[in-house]
């Protein structure tokens, strides 16, 4: 099927009016709402759905405050392998 | 529109203010979706008739492109309402109402289309009207179509393709929606919806070969 065919099928097909509501179909909803007059309350799945994004935000600007803090403060301290030698020294000697 | 009389302003002018002495009413709809909203929000259970009946035509003609017979039409308009109404602490006002009950009448749809095709026993063609068929046998421009005929070989075709592309083509060929409405629509990234609709228009273009020929 060539593309111009298909193309003159999709605009056949947008001319096409849609269907009217029935008169009192606002009714007919709301007769249905007051057979469930209340709203449910949010699930909890909902609200872990609404806060996770939030959460997760938060979760990942601790960490990268966490992050952020160690670094400035080993930049200050003495090296792992520094201490290590340091430790290591006194044993060294002994030997 | 329902409209109410207010009471007459200073800031019209004596002109105005006269008219509105003699008693001439000046109209102003009763409010935006946001106060009505906000009105049901408050206990005024009663008000979502008026958000149903401002917004019925439009969900109706979204649903429309799925589903044909006129009662279950209705059913999953009213499905569509009921489920705006049961999340309407999750709509949060920041894009306006008809959008968010525009996005909730499309996953409506594709629901019904996925049911659809759950109950679908056997995927044959469908039997096509005479001139739909001189359409799709016939490769010069001198036959044309009619939305109804246009309807019936898309309808036919279709069935062959899965809810998500049928979903995506109706949406991106038949209601002219661009890529970013489709994407908010239906809550797919801009590429899944280029790459389904792009697949799904090969798949239809096979189906119609399939129809052609029948």
């Amino acid at each position: 099927m060539k593309e111009s065919k298909l193309n003159e099928l999709f605009t056949a097909a947008k001319s096409e009016t849609p269907a009217a509501p029935p008169e009192g179909f606002a009714f007919l909803v709301m007769q249905q709402i007051q057979r469930n007059p209340a709203r449910p309350e949010l699930s909890a799945s909902d609200l872990l759905g609404m806060w996770f994004p939030r959460l997760a935000m938060v979760a990942a600007a601790v960490i990268a405050i966490c992050v952020i803090s160690d670094m400035v403060s080993s930049s200050n301290a003495p090296s792992l392998t520094e201490s290590a030698a340091q430790l290591s020294e006194p044993l060294v000697a002994e030997n | 529109m329902t409209a109410v009389a207010v009471q007459p302003l200073a800031c019209f002018g004596e002109g105005r203010a006269d008219k509105l002495k003699r008693g001439f009413q000046y109209e102003r709809p009763v409010s935006d979706d946001a106060e009505l909203l906000q009105r049901i929000r408050n206990g005024a259970q009663e008000e979502f008739a008026e958000l149903v009946r401002r917004h019925q035509s439009h969900v109706f003609a979204i649903l429309y492109r799925y589903e044909k017979d006129h009662h279950r039409l209705e059913d999953l308009a009213q499905d569509t309402f009921l489920k705006a109404w049961r999340s309407l602490a999750q709509f949060d006002g920041r894009a306006p109402f008809q959008h968010w009950l525009s996005k909730i009448a499309v996953h409506a749809a594709l629901d019904h289309l996925r049911k659809q095709k759950r109950t679908q026993k056997e995927i044959g063609f469908p039997e096509l009207g005479e001139d739909a068929l001189d359409w799709l046998h016939n490769d010069n421009k001198q036959t044309d179509l009619d939305a109804s005929q246009a309807r019936e070989i898309l309808a036919g075709a279709m069935r062959k393709l899965s809810p998500e592309d049928q979903l995506v083509l109706t949406l991106l060929e038949i209601e002219d929606r661009s890529v970013k409405e489709i994407s908010a629509l239906t809550g797919w990234s801009a590429v899944t919806v280029r790459v389904r609709a792009l697949r799904a228009r090969g798949r239809l273009k096979k189906a119609l070969e399939g129809l052609e020929k029948k």
